[in-house]
């Protein structure tokens, strides 16, 4: 399985390193990715936005709607991960309900 | 990982020297998230990554006690909140939705004395909520990992 | 004189790359990981995006390294495979 591994990730790897030369250098002003919508968003910056920072004017304005899903997900995260991790509050008697009840709101309510 | 720490030097390291110095680097980031790099994520992941550090030194005991997960949740739903508040004040002016041009934000100009345009201080108002969003669950999580170690 | 110090950055990327795929003990992976993202906000800070560096430098190599050992501590701390 190993020399299988190896046969074919090293032609891959062969193949991406020379594929990666015909690639435009690092911040070159003419290659295909900074012609197309670039010059529109830096000028749209300059003449709305007039903030220094291209990337927050297009992370918060341009992209708004984007960076407000990316928020939620991350807000999602916080609530799955206080539903999987919380614990019941504790009893009268100082312990924590056994361990197959002790996390889940149906727990909870149950102990209420 | 839960338990306090008494060494001196730890804790003059930790509270004098880094965690107020990581507090107000964040809030930089978060202030100038407009003309310098930063913004709203990086400042909450900064801030959070400071309170995780003085809640290692300062152990479960005493950590959680100062801001809680109902303070914390609250704090994550007003971020939330302030986003989505700020996407639907420029729907009732008639514009489209998260349109900071139309916010009614003149005012602030001749408060505080400098010339932003509108959609810059929409975008400090949305850096804010998401600051505010990132920070709580990044500590919300903490938290609720090491409760189980420090329970059993 | 700049390339070298990006060789020699992504030269420490890929070894602690490996070195925490291949390590059993997983706390020791988590501090390879660490170096990982460390190597990997350098790099993009050199690269002009220095937003990115600050959430990888933040992210990467601070609250998640700290998430992980949580979670690790609670359940066994080597790998089986």
């Amino acid at each position: 399985m190993r020399w299988l591994t190896a046969v074919l990730l090293i032609p891959l790897a062969a193949l991406l390193i020379y594929v990666s030369g015909d690639l435009p250098d690092r911040g070159d002003p003419d290659a295909p990715a900074n012609l197309h919508i670039s010059p529109e968003l830096v000028a749209l910056t300059e003449r709305d936005i007039k903030i220094p920072n291209l990337v927050s004017a297009v992370l918060a304005d341009v992209r708004g709607y984007d960076t407000l899903g990316e928020t939620l997900v991350i807000f999602t995260a916080g609530l799955a991960v206080l539903l999987v991790l919380m614990r019941g509050p504790r009893r009268a008697d100082g312990t924590r309900p056994s361990a197959n009840t002790r996390s889940g709101p149906s727990a909870r309510s149950r102990d209420r | 990982m839960t338990e306090q720490h008494d060494s001196i030097i730890l804790n003059f390291v930790v509270r004098v020297l880094l965690v107020p110095f990581i507090f107000v680097f964040g809030l930089y980031v978060l202030v100038h998230g407009e003309a310098s790099p930063g913004g709203g994520f990086q400042a909450g992941a900064i801030v959070a990554a400071g309170l995780v550090l003085a809640r290692l030194t300062a152990g479960a005991e005493h950590g959680e006690s100062r801001l809680s997960t109902g303070v914390l949740v609250w704090l994550a739903s007003a971020g939330i909140t302030i986003y989505l508040v700020t996407g639907i004040v420029p729907m009732l002016m008639g514009a489209s939705y998260l349109d900071y041009g139309v916010l009614p934000l003149e005012w602030f100009n001749a408060v505080a004395g400098h010339e932003r345009t509108n959609r810059a201080m929409g975008i400090f108002i949305v850096e804010a909520g998401i600051f505010m969003g990132v920070f709580s669950v990044l500590v919300i999580m903490y938290d609720h990992l090491t409760q189980r170690l420090s329970d059993d | 004189m700049v390339w070298e110090i990006e060789l020699a950055l992504f030269g420490l990327l890929v070894l602690s790359a490996v070195v925490a795929l291949s390590l059993r003990d997983l706390i020791a992976a988590v501090a390879a990981l660490s170096v990982y993202s460390f190597m990997a906000a350098a790099l993009l800070a050199m690269m002009g995006a220095v937003d990115v560096a600050l959430t990888e430098a933040a992210l990467g190599a601070g609250i998640t390294v700290v998430l992980f050992i949580g979670a690790i501590s609670v359940m066994h701390r080597r790998s089986v495979d």
